[in-house]
């Protein structure tokens, strides 16, 4: 059955959360999104038609991969692997970008606009738009335009303009401004294809269902294993779009304990880090009201991580809420401990993981010696470290040219 | 005309001297800008205003200190986004602004299904609020933004962010008509309004400018503060002369002429502050009519000419072939009009 409209997206707020703070210009749209979304998604064509590419072209379903030698080496509770990193073009972010390419082009929209941090997003919607055949532009802050030099050419292949954006702290958020200024003046013709659970509703909500593919057959592949559900899940945020994905199948599974892992940085007593839920307070940007780094004016701070693509000074509504309620656990790891979990998943799996995704590695390495033999932890492994290698190695001075 | 200055740029003492100018010179308010780190709906020019006041160690307190010394010359209201005013509380940013004299409130993040709380807070505390429609705002929409408009309705003329454009947009015109003929409330028209023409040619059709880029920019290329306030200065008595003007050679219409009524019985090709342009109702060729009864100066008449002669050649092909200037007004002879007349072999 297709849930009713306000079911499926619900209506935006998530306790004091969510909201649409946007200008004017945008609310229309806005509107039009929400129908157009719940109206695709009740379409049994539309769902086929994503289905279908989410099979033949991403791969799923993605692999859930028992990580024996990483159980052994933690000793404790079983580890598993949720394979986000085996879809094409390397993260979990394809799920969302196709299905919202889908939609653009369902609402007559020839053109899409995306922010990205790492690049993974923006390689996802640039790929989406090559198949689609829609025109692309990607906002993408300086500095990681810079440390991701290689997804801006990934990107220009696949016939995206990326504009760097010089602005603010020319990371993740202040490409969100930009992208938000450009949908501002283009809403007529442009889709924008927001990559996480953040913006202002209906955006949340339509990613969370774009996402949730990840945690329904999580949910199938542990039962076929284990004969249950997982005991925990555990997943890293900037955002949390992978994570809002894998939560949403077992929010309403109270013994399924839920763990997002922000990223510490330099360590919460720095300054330097994207600990939204650790260390926000309440505010509003993007619009959407959630936890949120700033300080005591008001004036939104920049986050610090390794991974550009946690390097963000908020958090989608809805973890903001669940936080608040206590049915999820937030945590946060360091940059130190990502390395130290990418080098752990790398050593014992052969698997080398998204520096984001080894924040997410690095709490259940923490978390399994705590848990008896047969529990089960799922890790959401939400992208792969190809693109994060060269950082990794200059971090651990492994180029021969490091002084 | 409402003049945006943007708070502790290059710091509070200058921002109070241009205040203090543009009232001087003219501007009938003060639109304060509260410079935020992250102001999506405006483009590069008060974006870099406001990153350098925010340097400069610029604080919402502190601009609204500023706006306190400047209240007893011109109404002043400050314009910020939501998280600096719900960051300090609705209700406490609002009595803090009312405390300081600020009259009116501009916060562009909060369309109407997020202000209730804030909306609450500005009338307990006397603080008029404005609000917005845009080019895709459907009718409904401006009227019920119309209605919560205790200070104005500002209808954004462009789809985009602030900031200077090369021609004022069709669309704040149409958006300000619109606007006009579904409220009583003064409906302000801003973005893309940054030159004095420009501001005669809005203000023609909506009660009145905001005008921001232009200034702001002039602050960020000025050497020193003194340069910035005179450079503002001259701006915005310049703006106002060229209001003033279009309030002066206004003639008044005549109730009996069919032109002043100006009533769409056709298709209108293109219309603008000084004319409109329109298929004659008995000759069935494009017609460009004077907004103003009487008869205009020459320069008004060349530029009209000019503009009939742009949908002309869209619309019937080249002058001279298939179309001449008719400037004999057979009807109305005393309302200004020339026609686009076929040539009878074309």
């Amino acid at each position: 059955m297709t849930a009713a409209p306000r079911d499926l997206l619900g209506d935006g707020r998530y306790g004091e959360f969510g909201g649409k703070f946007v200008p004017e210009t945008l609310v229309p749209a806005l509107e039009e999104l929400e129908v157009a979304f719940v109206e695709a998604w009740a379409d049994p064509g539309f769902r086929s038609e994503l289905d279908a590419l989410l099979r033949d072209y991403v791969g799923r379903p993605s692999p859930l991969t028992e990580a024996r030698r990483l159980t052994q080496r933690l000793g404790g509770a079983r580890v598993l692997l949720k394979r986000e990193d085996l879809n094409h073009t390397g993260s979990h972010k394809i799920n969302n970008t196709l299905g919202q390419a889908l939609l653009a082009r369902r609402m007559g929209k020839s053109r899409v606009i995306a922010e990205t941090g790492a690049g993974q997003h923006g390689v996802a919607t640039a790929t989406a738009a090559a198949l689609f055949g829609l025109e692309c532009t990607v906002f993408m802050g300086e500095v990681d335009v810079e440390r991701q030099a290689l997804n801006v050419v990934r990107m220009q292949l696949l016939g995206a303009e990326v504009v760097p954006v010089s602005s603010g702290s020319r990371t993740l958020k202040d490409a969100t401004n930009e992208a938000l200024r450009d949908w501002v003046a283009s809403v007529g013709g442009t889709h924008y294809t927001i990559g996480s659970v953040v913006g202002p509703h209906p955006f949340p909500a339509i990613v969370r269902e774009l996402q949730r593919v990840i945690g329904t057959e999580t949910r199938e592949q542990c039962r076929a294993l284990t004969g249950r559900d997982p005991d925990a899940v555990v997943a890293c945020l900037g955002g949390g779009s992978n994570a809002m994905g894998i939560f949403a199948e077992f929010v309403g599974s109270e013994d399924v304990g839920l763990v997002g892992v922000e990223a510490a940085g330099g360590g919460l007593e720095s300054g330097r880090h994207g600990a939204a839920i650790a260390r926000g307070v309440p505010g509003i940007l993007h619009g959407t009201r959630t936890m949120l780094l700033q300080d005591e004016h008001g004036q939104v701070i920049e986050a610090h991580s390794i991974s550009a693509g946690m390097d963000y000074p908020g958090v989608g509504p809805e973890h903001a809420a669940l936080a608040a309620a206590g049915r999820a656990t937030y945590v946060s790891r360091s940059d130190d401990d990502a390395v130290a979990g990418f080098q752990l998943l790398t050593e014992t799996e052969g698997i080398i993981p998204a520096l984001e995704s080894a924040h997410a590695v690095a709490e259940a390495a923490r978390l399994a010696p705590e848990l008896p033999a047969d529990a089960t932890i799922v890790v959401c492994l939400s992208g792969r470290g190809d693109k994060d290698v060269d950082q990794v190695a200059r971090r651990l001075g492994l180029l021969g040219d490091q002084p | 005309m409402i003049a945006y200055v943007t708070g502790g740029l290059p710091d509070m003492a200058t921002t109070e001297r241009i205040i203090e100018t543009v009232v001087g010179a003219g501007a009938d308010a003060v639109e304060l800008g509260v410079p935020f780190s992250d102001p999506i709906m405006d483009g590069p020019v008060i974006q870099a205003g406001s990153q350098v006041a925010l340097e400069a160690g610029t604080t919402p307190a502190a601009v609204l200190a500023c706006a306190g010394a400047a209240a007893a010359a011109a109404p002043i209201g400050f314009m910020t986004y939501a998280n600096l005013v719900a960051h300090a509380g609705w209700d406490r940013f609002a009595a803090e602004a009312a405390a300081s004299g600020v009259s009116a409130a501009i916060v562009p993040d909060l369309p109407l299904e997020e202000a209730g709380d804030w909306f609450a807070a500005c009338e307990r505390h006397g603080i008029e609020v404005v609000t917005f429609c845009a080019p895709t705002s459907p009718d409904d929409r401006i009227a019920a933004n119309a209605a919560a408009a205790s200070a104005f309705l500002y209808a954004v003329g462009v789809l985009g962010v602030t900031g200077e454009r090369a021609t004022v947009a069709q669309t704040a015109l149409d958006l300000a008509r619109r606007a006009k003929a579904l409220t009583d409330r003064p409906v302000l028209v801003g973005v893309g309004v940054g030159t004095a023409a420009q501001a005669a040619e809005v203000a023609a059709v909506a009660d009145g400018v905001v005008v921001g880029s232009a200034i702001v920019r002039r602050v960020l290329e000025a050497d020193t503060p003194d340069d910035a306030v005179a450079s503002v200065g001259r701006f915005v008595a310049e703006v106002r002369d060229a209001l003033d003007a279009v309030a002066v050679a206004q003639p008044p219409p005549d109730p009996h002429c069919d032109l002043c009524e100006a009533a769409r019985l056709s298709e209108w090709h293109h219309e603008d502050a000084l004319c409109w342009i329109a298929d004659c109702e008995i000759c069935a060729v494009p017609m460009v009519v004077w907004r103003h009864h009487g008869l205009p100066g020459p320069a008004d008449a060349a530029a009209m000419v000019e503009r009939l002669r742009r949908v002309a050649d869209a619309r019937l092909g080249p002058e001279g072939e298939a179309w001449y200037i008719d400037g004999n007004r057979r009807n109305i002879p005393d309302h200004w009009h020339v026609h686009a007349r076929r040539r009878f072999w074309s």
